[in-house]
C-alpha cells in the first residue's frame, strides 16, 4: 500500500460532447479529507465522476487514485474504493441478504458483520425486497454496502440528493464518522452546497465544463465576501476585484474574492460573510456573461 | 466470481421457477395423454385417428419440452435489460471485477440453463419413448440436438446485442427479421420446386417434394452433429469476446 498524500490526483481532464466540453480540470483530494465537490446541474460533475470510475473515457488528461492510474491499474484501484450513486444500483427483488452474499465474492475485504451492523443501525429489514424500501433506506443501504468492505476512498455523485433532511443529516454523520479513520476520503458531488458546507474540507466548484475554484472550504469561505452598498458606490470598486455584481433597485451586492485586499483598499465597505451557495450563484453569474460584464440582476 | 453467479442465479429464480413447474404441467398432461391411448377414451378412436393422435402428440410432448431451452435467452435478455435500467451495468465498472469475469459469469449461467434443460429434455424424451413403447433412435437425438443447438447460438449471440442496443424490442426485431428471411426463403425454394414439377396432378407433386426433402435430409443428415457443435461454439466464442469487448468500451 503507498504512502501517497492525495487519494485522488486529476490532471487537466478534458471531455468533449456534442454541445459540451469540459476542460482542464485538475484537482486532487488530499488523503483523510472530504472534498465537496459543487456545481449546477449539467456543469460536468458527473462526467468527471464517471472519469475517475473509469465509466466514460476522457478524452484528454490523468487520474491517479492512491497513485494508481484509473485506467491501467483500474482493479487495483477499484478495490481501494467505493461508488455511491444517488440511486441503488441492486434489483428490486434483492434484499439485504443477497446484497451481503453477492458482495461478499466480489471485494476481498467485504465484512458482513460490518454491513449487518450498518443495516441494524439504520433499521434496515434484512429480508425485505429492495423494490418495497423508500428512496431514505435505499440510500442507507447503498452507503451500508460502500462502508463494508474497508474501503479507503468513497466517490460519490449526487448521493445525498433527494433525501429528507433527517435522513440527509443521519448520512452525513455517518461520513464524518467514517473519516475519523485518517485514511479515509471522500469526494461528494451535489449541488445541495449546505451539506457540503457542514462537511467538507475542501471545495471544488466547476461550472459549464470549468473548475472555476478549488480550495479548503474555510479559505474560501474566509477570502469571500459580499459588499451591499449603493449603486454610486459599487462604481468605485475595481472591476478585477469583483467576482460579479447583483444589481437591484435598492443597490448592489457585490462578491470580492479576496478580502484582505478588499478590506485595505475599500476600508469604508461593509463586507459581509457569505456561504458556498452565495459564491456559487455569484461565479456562475460572471461565468455566464461571457466576460463581457459581471452585472446581473 | 462466486457472488456474481448467485446474482444471475438470484434474478433468475423466479422466471425458471415458473419454467419448472410449467414444464411439470407438460409432463404430467403427457403421462395421462398417453395412459389415456393406451388404456382410456382415446384408445378407442378409429386406428387411423388414433395413430394420428399417437404421432402428434408424441412429438409435441418431446420437442415441446426440448423447446423450453429457448426461454434461456429470454431470461438472459430481461436480466440484461434490468441491468441497465436499475444502474447494476454503470456500477459494474466500480467493482473490481474484470469485464472478462463479468461476461464470463453471464456464459456460465446460460451455459448451465441450457444443458440443464437438454439433460431434462433427453430424459422426458426417454420416458414419452418408454411409455409409447418407440425407439429413442438416432434420428431423434439428432432433432433434440438440433434444437438444443439453435437455442444455445441465440443465447450466446443474445447478449451482445443486448449490450449493444440497449433495448430487447430491437433485438427480438432482429431475430423476427432473421427467422422470417429463413422461412420466406424456403418456403419460396419450395414454391418454386412445386411449380416445377407442375400443380396438375398434386398427388406426384407432394410425392416429388416428399422425396426432394427427405434427399435434402439425407444429404444434410451426416453433417447436423458436427454442423450444431461447431455453431454452439463458434456464437459462444463469438458472443462472448463480443460482449466483452462492447463492456470494455466506454461510454463516448
Amino acid at each position: 500500500m503507498s504512502d501517497y498524500e492525495n487519494a485522488i490526483e486529476i490532471k487537466e481532464l478534458t471531455k468533449r460532447y456534442d454541445g459540451f466540453t469540459m476542460e482542464n480540470i485538475s484537482f486532487n483530494v488530499r488523503k483523510g479529507s472530504i472534498m465537496g465537490f459543487i456545481g449546477q446541474n449539467g456543469a460536468g460533475k458527473t462526467t468527471t465522476i464517471k472519469s475517475i470510475l473509469n465509466i466514460i473515457s476522457p478524452d484528454e488528461g490523468s487520474i491517479k487514485i492512491f497513485g494508481l492510474d484509473s485506467v491501467k491499474d483500474e482493479l487495483a484501484a477499484k478495490q481501494r474504493l467505493s461508488a455511491v450513486f444517488d440511486e441503488l444500483p441492486v434489483h428490486d427483488m434483492l434484499n439485504a441478504r443477497h446484497i451481503d452474499r453477492i458482495f461478499r465474492d466480489i471485494y476481498p475485504q467485504w465484512d458482513s458483520q460490518t454491513f449487518f451492523n450498518y443495516t441494524d443501525r439504520f433499521s434496515l429489514p434484512q429480508k425485505k425486497k429492495v423494490g418495497e424500501f423508500s428512496k431514505g433506506m435505499k440510500m442507507k443501504l447503498q452507503i451500508a454496502a460502500a462502508l463494508s468492505h474497508n474501503a479507503e476512498l468513497l466517490v460519490m455523485d449526487e448521493a445525498t440528493t433527494g433525501l429528507d433532511p433527517v435522513v440527509r443529516n443521519e448520512v452525513l454523520d455517518i461520513f464524518l464518522e467514517y473519516l475519523q479513520d485518517e485514511n479515509h476520503s471522500i469526494l461528494m458531488s451535489s449541488h445541495i452546497t449546505t451539506d457540503l458546507e457542514k462537511i467538507a474540507d475542501s471545495v471544488s466548484f466547476i461550472d459549464r465544463g470549468r473548475l472555476l475554484l478549488t480550495g479548503f472550504k474555510d479559505d474560501i469561505l474566509d477570502s469571500h465576501r459580499v459588499i451591499k452598498c449603493s449603486k454610486s458606490d459599487y462604481k468605485d470598486i475595481d472591476s478585477e476585484d469583483i467576482v460579479s455584481a447583483r444589481l437591484t433597485d435598492f443597490g448592489a451586492e457585490v462578491m470580492i474574492s479576496d478580502r484582505k485586499k478588499c478590506e485595505k483598499k475599500y476600508s469604508g465597505a461593509v463586507m459581509d460573510h457569505t456561504t458556498l451557495e452565495e459564491i456559487m450563484m455569484f461565479y456562475v453569474r460572471q461565468n455566464s456573461s461571457n466576460g463581457k460584464t459581471k452585472e446581473w440582476s | 466470481m462466486k457472488g456474481l453467479i448467485f446474482r444471475e442465479m438470484y434474478l433468475a429464480k423466479k422466471n425458471y421457477i415458473i419454467c419448472a413447474f410449467s414444464l411439470l404441467l407438460v409432463v404430467i398432461l403427457e403421462v395421462m395423454v398417453r395412459l389415456s391411448i393406451n388404456f382410456g377414451n382415446l384408445s378407442k378412436l378409429e386406428p387411423g385417428s388414433l395413430n394420428d393422435t399417437d404421432n402428434i402428440t408424441f412429438y409435441l410432448f418431446i420437442f415441446g419440452i426440448a423447446a423450453a431451452s429457448y426461454a434461456v435467452f429470454l431470461n438472459d435478455g430481461a436480466i440484461v435489460m434490468s441491468d441497465i435500467k436499475c444502474g447494476w451495468q454503470t456500477f459494474s465498472f466500480t467493482i473490481p471485477v474484470s469485464e472478462t469475469r463479468l461476461v464470463l459469469v453471464k456464459y456460465v449461467i446460460k451455459l448451465f440453463w441450457l444443458v440443464l434443460i437438454f439433460v431434462f429434455s433427453v430424459l422426458n424424451a426417454l420416458m414419452v419413448c418408454g411409455i409409447s413403447g418407440r425407439p429413442f433412435d438416432d434420428l431423434l437425438v439428432k432433432v433434440l440436438l438440433g434444437i438444443f443447438a439453435l437455442a444455445s447460438a441465440i443465447t450466446f449471440v443474445y447478449t451482445p446485442l443486448m449490450l449493444k442496443f440497449r433495448s430487447s424490442g430491437v433485438v427480438s426485431g432482429i431475430f423476427m427479421a432473421l427467422f422470417a428471411l429463413v422461412y420466406f426463403g424456403l418456403m419460396s425454394r419450395v414454391m418454386a420446386f412445386l411449380e416445377e414439377h407442375g400443380s396438375e396432378d398434386e398427388d406426384a407433386a407432394a410425392e416429388a417434394l416428399t422425396a426432394w426433402l427427405k434427399d435434402i435430409a439425407n444429404t444434410v443428415k451426416p453433417y447436423v452433429v458436427p454442423a450444431g457443435i461447431l455453431l454452439v461454439i463458434c456464437t459462444f466464442a463469438a458472443g462472448f469476446f463480443a460482449s466483452v469487448r462492447l463492456l470494455k468500451r466506454r461510454e463516448k
